[in-house]
């Protein structure tokens, strides 16, 4: 179950990154897997976590 | 460390405001209370985006390093990465000290001070100080004859009169540009922003 969960999990990091134009070797590696998609919530994880933020800033254009 | 994507002009629209995004994409590396630390503009490549991310966060190529490095040096490419920092931090005034330095540190003619003075001509525009930014490019046009610098300063000048909203003045010279540069790889730009501005083609087109 835990395997499952971890592959789904690695499948749609890949595939945000890939439908945001955003290659998604180094979102991957940077973040073991996870990316947030508002500030808000980025934002309150690196302050329980202490950990620095990569902001990626885009629009559709 | 924590990524984010953010989209610009949606929900998070005030934080690309707070942080002074004004060229996509931007990759702002910060500490974990928001404070920046610095940015990447454009894509990179995997590995070398990686190893960019890792240098700021050891305070590497950071601003800070940078202006540290440029007390005790003369090297105009450094004077004009920190310019760079700045322009693209949206510190326009301490951009412009910056490339005003990468100039007065070199030849005022050369490759480098060209650059440097279409970057402070680009600031204007992107400021959308319109006339400011075409009165820059023709003083460009008058200070370097060469060519290619001239092909440049002509473009964008049809360019701000278009995004000042004067569409005669943008037409004419955006036409003048394509008589003058046939060869121009921005020729067909030109004549697609022609038939844009006099209505025989939509946006969409």
């Amino acid at each position: 179950m835990r395997l499952i969960y971890g592959t789904l999990i690695t499948l749609i990091v890949v595939l945000l990154a890939a439908s945001c134009g955003q290659k998604a070797e180094p979102t991957a590696e940077l973040l073991n897997g996870f990316i947030y998609t508002n500030f808000a919530d980025a934002s309150a994880a690196a302050e329980a976590s202490g950990k620095q933020i990569v902001l990626d800033f885009y629009t559709d254009w | 460390m924590i990524f984010a994507k953010i989209h610009a002009e949606q929900a998070d629209s005030i934080i690309a405001q707070r942080y002074k995004v004004k060229a996509f994409p931007t990759f702002v590396v910060t500490e974990s209370n928001g404070d920046e630390i610095d940015r990447i503009i454009g894509y990179l490549d995997p590995e070398p985006f990686l190893a960019k991310v890792n240098d700021y966060r050891e305070g590497i190529g950071t601003l800070a390093d940078l202006l540290s490095k440029a007390e005790s040096s003369e090297d105009r490419n450094l004077f004009f990465e920190i310019a760079d920092k700045y322009k693209f931090s949206g510190s326009s005034d301490d951009a412009k000290i910056w490339f005003q330095k990468v100039i007065d540190a070199g030849d005022p003619k050369d490759s480098l001070s060209a650059e440097s003075r279409f970057s402070v001509a680009d600031m204007f525009r992107r400021n959308k100080d319109y006339n400011a930014a075409i009165q820059e490019f023709e003083n460009i046009k008058a200070d370097f004859a060469a060519a290619s610098y001239q092909e440049e300063a002509d473009i964008w000048i049809a360019i701000a009169y278009r995004q000042m909203g004067d569409t005669t003045a943008s037409i004419q010279k955006f036409e003048e540009f394509i008589v003058n540069y046939p060869e121009s790889e921005d020729k067909e730009y030109a004549e697609n922003q022609v038939k844009r501005l006099k209505g025989e083609i939509t946006e969409e087109e």
